[in-house]
């Protein structure tokens, strides 16, 4: 079953005296409960294409479908942007926003938690290290009880000890919770650790997918990943294109 | 040691004062002893005169307050949520802003009288624009990236003004209040000196005209000491009510801006 259909996504920005396409034709169907990765250079407009499917942009043509219609969509962002003014505790209860108080309390103590916040619920935002402001993040997208789950580059400010924690995290709540995410990242190795399926993203299209055939946990470093990374390194490697429209 | 670092200008003026008075530097009729000021401060506390004046005052302030806030409140959210009603209203309020409230007294006592409306209506001319300004200014400068959040997860655009918009303008507005609270006090002050029958600053204009400066010096006095405890009691209140940002996202104090 798709969760999420795009059909020839466009957009474009104007600038002064010119127009940019940053998509420039998208098509593209991911599967219910996989974990599909989305690696390119910056600027390649694998934000541009989170922020439409995410309802924070328009497409300047182009179809976003979900299935079900309506379905419900979390966002994990670059940054935490977590409320400074609410707990960690009432940061993921936030968008448990119309549910009973004991259901918000048994769910983010739940993910709480499984996430290691739970002995910082009744820490702000403020007190919290890199890591674990983007845990409570995460934490909030899956309060969220969403349908699909966008990451744009989550862990991209995070030492690499961290960050090799939370990949190992996030694949564990994948496996147990079978959501569909949509993960962005600008590093092969964790397109790689982490997805089903890595698209190239390339001045605004989708230039080459890989499907990875190894079971989770994964170890980028291991001899299989060897001509899986050499491709991808060749698909992003390759000169960009002017976008100018 | 911040307390004593605190007293010890206050205390080093009280030494130079009661050293001139002792030793005969200053006329005692014109410039009367700390120990002097003190005892007629006694004395009309003992009496109920400065109580019932400061309470007057007090009373005028809170009142005038309170109804600066629900002037400027509403119309702050109204602009800061409506932007493009901002050209409307930005150079009439703008022009405003730059007309002291102490220049419209005259003004006032002809169309009010000399009575309550009069400083009232000082305490809102004076309170409005910092509670305006920063009360806009926190909502207009909230940030982009947490409302985007409210975005993503489907919040109502009123779930977004009440659960993000609003809290995070808070320290503005607080910081707004604190601000309002300072003019208003100040202007009031203002106002009781030229129109008024009570109050502190009728204190002072009284005691002038009863060539008696102790009663002049312990209201200047009184005026100093409950300001700082106005405004010290709201930034105590501030930082309950904002336990994340610390004292210092609503502290105007010359060190919190660098200035020392």
């Amino acid at each position: 079953m798709t969760a999420l259909a795009l059909k020839g996504l466009y957009k474009e920005y104007r600038l002064p005296g010119r127009q940019v396409a940053a998509l420039a034709g998208v098509d593209l169907a991911v599967a219910a409960g996989s974990l599909v990765t989305i690696v390119g250079r910056s600027g390649c407009g694998k934000t541009t294409l989170l922020r439409i499917i995410g309802g924070l942009e328009k497409q300047s043509a182009g179809e976003v479908a979900f299935d079900p219609p309506g379905a419900r969509i979390a966002m994990v962002f670059q940054e935490p942007r977590l409320m400074p003014w609410l707990t960690v505790e009432q940061n993921l209860a936030l968008v448990m926003r119309d549910q009973p108080p004991d259901e918000i309390k048994r769910t983010v103590g739940r993910y709480l938690d499984m996430l290691g916040l739970g002995g910082f619920k009744a820490a702000y935002p403020s007190q919290l290290s890199g890591g674990m402001a983007q845990r409570a993040a995460l934490g909030r997208a899956l309060c969220y009880n969403a349908d699909i789950i966008l990451m744009d580059e989550p862990l991209g400010a995070l030492d690499a000890f961290t960050r090799r924690n939370l990949q190992e995290e996030l694949v564990a709540i994948f496996l147990k919770h079978n959501k569909t995410i949509l993960f962005v990242t600008h590093d092969i190795d964790e397109a790689l650790i982490l997805g089903q399926r890595v698209l190239v993203m390339a001045d605004g299209r989708i230039t080459a997918e890989v499907a990875v055939p190894f079971p989770y946990p994964r170890d980028a470093a291991g001899e299989p990943f060897y001509k899986l990374r050499a491709g991808l390194l060749a698909s992003l490697t390759s000169p960009p294109a002017q976008r100018g429209v | 040691m911040k307390i004593l670092k605190a007293l010890l200008i206050p205390a080093v003026v009280l030494a130079w004062w009661q050293a001139a008075a002792a030793f005969g530097l200053a006329n005692s009729y014109l410039v009367p002893s700390p120990a002097g000021v003190a005892a007629t401060a006694a004395a009309l506390w003992q009496k109920g005169i400065l109580a019932g004046h400061m309470a007057t005052s007090l009373g005028r302030v809170f009142a005038g307050f309170g109804l600066t806030f629900l002037a400027a409140f509403p119309l702050a959210v109204l602009l800061g949520m409506n932007r493009r009603l901002i050209p409307y209203f930005d150079a009439t309020l703008h022009f405003l802003r730059h007309i002291p409230p102490i220049a419209c007294i005259p003004l006032l006592i002809l169309w009010l009288g000399i009575g309550e409306a009069s400083k009232l209506a000082i305490i809102i001319l004076a309170a409005f624009f910092p509670l305006f300004l920063n009360t806009l200014a926190g909502i207009a400068q909230c940030d982009a990236r947490l409302i985007e959040v409210g975005q993503v997860f489907g919040f109502t655009p009123r779930q977004r003004f009440l659960r993000i918009i609003l809290p995070a303008s808070l320290p503005s507005v607080v910081l707004g209040m604190r601000l309002g609270l300072g003019y208003s006090w100040r202007a009031l002050i203002g106002a009781e000196l030229i129109a008024a029958s009570a109050g502190i600053g009728y204190m002072i204009i009284e005691a002038e005209q009863l060539s008696r400066p102790d009663v002049v010096i312990v209201g200047i006095l009184a005026i100093g000491l409950f300001g700082y405890i106005i405004d010290y009691a709201f930034l105590k209140l501030a930082a309950r009510i904002l336990p994340w940002t610390g004292e210092n996202e609503t502290d105007d104090s010359f060190s919190s801006k660098g200035a020392l």
